[in-house]
């Protein structure tokens, strides 16, 4: 069976092959959105799992249902859905001519796909490694995972920005690509 | 132009000057003689296994800031060479040694029948018996897996000697090679301190046996010191190529008219 860093490290080098086919004006806009993505998590995750939660518990399901299996399926319905914005239809994206050189255009486009890949693999690992991996239920993924993993779950975004500056830094990262993009 | 360009080419071969001068530091704080065994008893003699991240580190420094000075070009031409004779001198090295002594015995045998010393057929049985000059093993074989590492990524990956003309010199000079942009400059960087990664995790190991290298292993002081601050360096570095990313942005977004 292959472990779950190794997934996640391919699905990271996917991301950078797709940054390589977009090119970085393209690749940049699509870091808005992620970073929006993340702060809406970063604010709003807790609270989105406790009104999941309480739903269920009002429908008096919350002991028979695996409440982690639902909010996992959210937090993924959620961050797919950001995904799928990203590259479908009209993308956002910033203007100019592009690439400067052809090797450093090359080296930017394949970076900020795999930072794009990063902040949505590690994030998405990151919640379903906070939840406890419920994706268990469906087979196909067996615990515990490695320890390598157990390190590696660790570099996730939002776990490595302090928890007291989460909110300041996701917040400045998106004005400062939105201030990038209109001062184009 | 030239001027500026000699003067280029000189800043960048003292800086690989530096760079060697301190990997030899190394190596000579680290065995008495360049070669032969290490007493871990010797004072002032590193022991094996000793952690040279710190060391490193410099080589990475140093190498960064020759890619910064030459510009994203040379700087992936010397990374790719560098991989190639890491490859080449590393995990290949006992085909590369039988094929550098085989070139060497068949020279030594033409020169001999061609000086009329011998007999072709007593000259090549007594190349056969010759003991080989580049040892496939043992510690010598560091000695040239390092010297021949060196020429390579110097002359081919560096061009210390090599087409000056090739770099680019004198900017913003109509027909002339322009200078690096900033952007160029700080992939660059990036570059060189990939290659100077490499470049210690294949001397320096063969200079101390079993040296620990590593920037990110926590364990090892470098990355310990550095660990409290690795995520505002990481983003630090993100943030500063997203801006220049944008600026180098050629041409200006379309602007709409306002008709009142």
């Amino acid at each position: 069976m292959v472990p779950i860093e190794y997934v996640a490290v391919l699905f990271v080098g996917a991301f950078g092959v797709v940054g390589v086919a977009r090119k970085f004006p393209r690749e940049l806009g699509a870091t808005i959105v992620y970073a929006a993505m993340m702060l809406m998590l970063s604010l709003g995750g807790d609270a989105l799992g406790t009104l999941v939660y309480d739903s269920f518990k009002g429908l008096g399901l919350a002991s028979q249902t695996n409440v982690d299996l639902f909010k996992w399926f959210v937090m993924m319905a959620i961050i797919t859905g950001f995904v799928v914005i990203n590259y479908a239809g009209q993308t956002l994206s910033f203007q100019g001519k592009w690439p400067p050189n052809p090797a450093t255009g090359l080296i930017f486009d394949l970076l900020i796909g795999l930072f794009n890949g990063w902040l949505v693999i590690w994030t998405a690992w990151k919640v379903t490694h906070d939840l406890g991996y419920p994706n268990t239920a469906f087979g196909g993924f067996q615990l515990p995972i490695t320890a390598r993993a157990d390190h590696w779950v660790q570099l996730a975004p939002l776990a490595l920005i302090p928890d007291r500056l989460e909110t300041w830094v996701l917040a400045g990262f998106l004005i400062l690509l939105i201030g990038l993009r209109v001062v184009r | 132009m030239k001027m500026l360009t000699a003067r280029g080419s000189r800043s960048a071969a003292a800086s690989v000057a530096l760079c060697l001068f301190l990997a030899g530091a190394a190596s000579a704080y680290a065995h008495p003689a360049f070669g032969g065994p290490v007493d871990p008893a010797v004072p002032g003699t590193l022991p094996s296994g000793v952690d040279l991240s710190a060391y490193a580190l410099v080589i990475m420094a140093v190498l960064a800031v020759i890619g910064a000075a030459r510009g994203v070009k040379g700087a992936t031409r010397a990374l790719v060479v560098t991989g190639m004779a890491v490859l080449l001198f590393g995990p290949a090295w006992a085909k590369v040694a039988s094929v550098i002594n085989k070139q060497w015995k068949l020279l030594y045998a033409g020169v001999q029948v061609s000086a009329g010393t011998g007999e072709p057929a007593e000259v090549f049985a007594s190349m056969s018996a010759m003991k080989p000059i580049v040892p496939a093993t043992g510690t010598n074989a560091a000695v040239w897996q390092i010297a021949l590492f060196a020429l390579a990524v110097l002359l081919v990956g560096y061009r210390v000697f090599g087409s000056i003309a090739a770099r680019p010199a004198a900017g913003g000079q109509a027909g002339g090679p322009r200078m690096p942009r900033v952007i160029d400059r700080l992939v660059g960087a990036l570059i060189g301190g990939l290659t100077g990664l490499l470049v210690a995790h294949f001397v320096l190991p063969r200079i101390v046996p079993g040296a620990r290298i590593s920037i990110v292993d926590p364990r090892l002081t470098i990355a310990a010191a550095a660990a409290p601050y690795a995520p505002m360096i990481f983003f630090g570095v993100v943030v500063l190529l997203i801006f220049f990313g944008v600026k180098s942005l050629g041409g200006s977004a379309p602007r709409f008219k306002v008709y009142n």
